[in-house]
């Protein structure tokens, strides 16, 4: 059974109102008409596996306030960012990655990955994504400019012929299908957030 | 649908994968082994993708390494109907327009 790390607890970026307290589950849904108007939201809790993969497809397909457009590019971008945190930030805390996926008042969607990495927090200061201050709230809601790397090319794709195969495709698919990717790396925990 | 499914079949001279499911970090070397035996025994493979319901980074690095091969090999590798969410994914690389895609067998 996947645990949340220590100290890992729902946070949201700067510009989102304050996470809803409800159980984490799956399936988000719109309010109903009347209903008081908060961020529809969705989380669940994924063992940090390769197998991991499946059950992120799975999470993405339950939230039930995506539009399907939608839902396809948190699946492509969101995937490779779930993949990229097994292979590469071993050892999670806990063994695991907790996912929320809200969206803000008919703002864009916005998909959180909260952790607590080792290394990460080194990666996410040389990456052109990478922050260790506060956002926007612009940026937070996904309704800002895209920020843009200072080199857009930096990482393009390659064919690597040591390993024999093509390197850099899902940093690229990542950028442009998404609004803004933003790395943060905390005290407590890490986060990668995808702005659609 | 969680598990890849790829059908194999000879048509001719042309070798038809029909991929159905994910193909992702999990499940992509079993479309790696077979684009890699296709690509040995036929001119022309054809990669039917209209059943896919994702394709990732590596899915995409395998058939782009299947088209680097072709072309050096004077074969052909034909993308076939490819769902919406592969075509995004594909358009997504910056490379879509270096795959020739069919919306039929009988177009090739």
């Amino acid at each position: 059974m996947p645990t949340l790390p220590a100290g890992c607890e729902v946070l949201s970026p700067a510009g989102i109102e304050p996470a809803d307290r409800r159980p984490a589950g799956r399936g988000g849904e719109l309010p109903a008409q009347g209903e008081r108007r908060r961020p529809a939201e969705a989380t669940e809790v994924l063992v940090a596996s390769a197998a991991g993969i499946l059950d992120f497809e799975e999470f993405i397909d339950s939230v039930a306030f995506l539009s399907h457009d939608e839902r396809n590019r948190l699946k492509l971008a969101g995937g490779e960012i779930f993949d990229n945190l097994v292979r590469h930030a071993p050892p999670l805390e806990g063994g695991s990655v907790v996912l929320r996926c809200a969206r803000r008042h008919g703002a864009r969607p916005v998909l959180a990955f909260y952790f607590r990495s080792p290394v990460f927090a080194d990666f996410a200061a040389c990456s052109s994504c990478g922050r260790t201050e506060g956002w926007t709230a612009a940026e937070a809601a996904g309704t800002g400019d895209r920020p843009r790397a200072e080199a857009e090319d930096e990482m393009a794709p390659f064919f690597d012929p040591l390993i024999g195969r093509w390197r850099g495709i899902g940093l690229r698919m990542c950028r442009n299908l998404s609004r803004s990717l933003l790395l943060r790396s905390g005290p407590r925990m890490d986060r990668i957030y995808i702005a659609l | 649908m969680t598990q890849l499914d790829i059908v194999e079949r000879e048509d001719g001279d042309r070798y038809i994968l029909q991929v159905a499911g994910p193909v992702n970090s999990y499940t992509y070397t079993d479309l790696q082994e077979k684009m890699t035996k296709a690509m040995a025994i036929a001119a022309m493979v054809v990669v039917d993708l209209e059943k896919v319901t994702n394709l990732s980074s590596a899915g995409i690095g395998v058939l782009m390494a299947a088209l680097d091969d072709a072309e050096a090999d004077g074969k052909k590798v034909v993308l076939l109907k490819p769902s919406e969410i592969a075509r995004l994914a594909l358009e997504s690389t910056g490379f879509a327009e270096r795959f020739p895609v069919a919306e039929s067998l009988n177009s090739l």
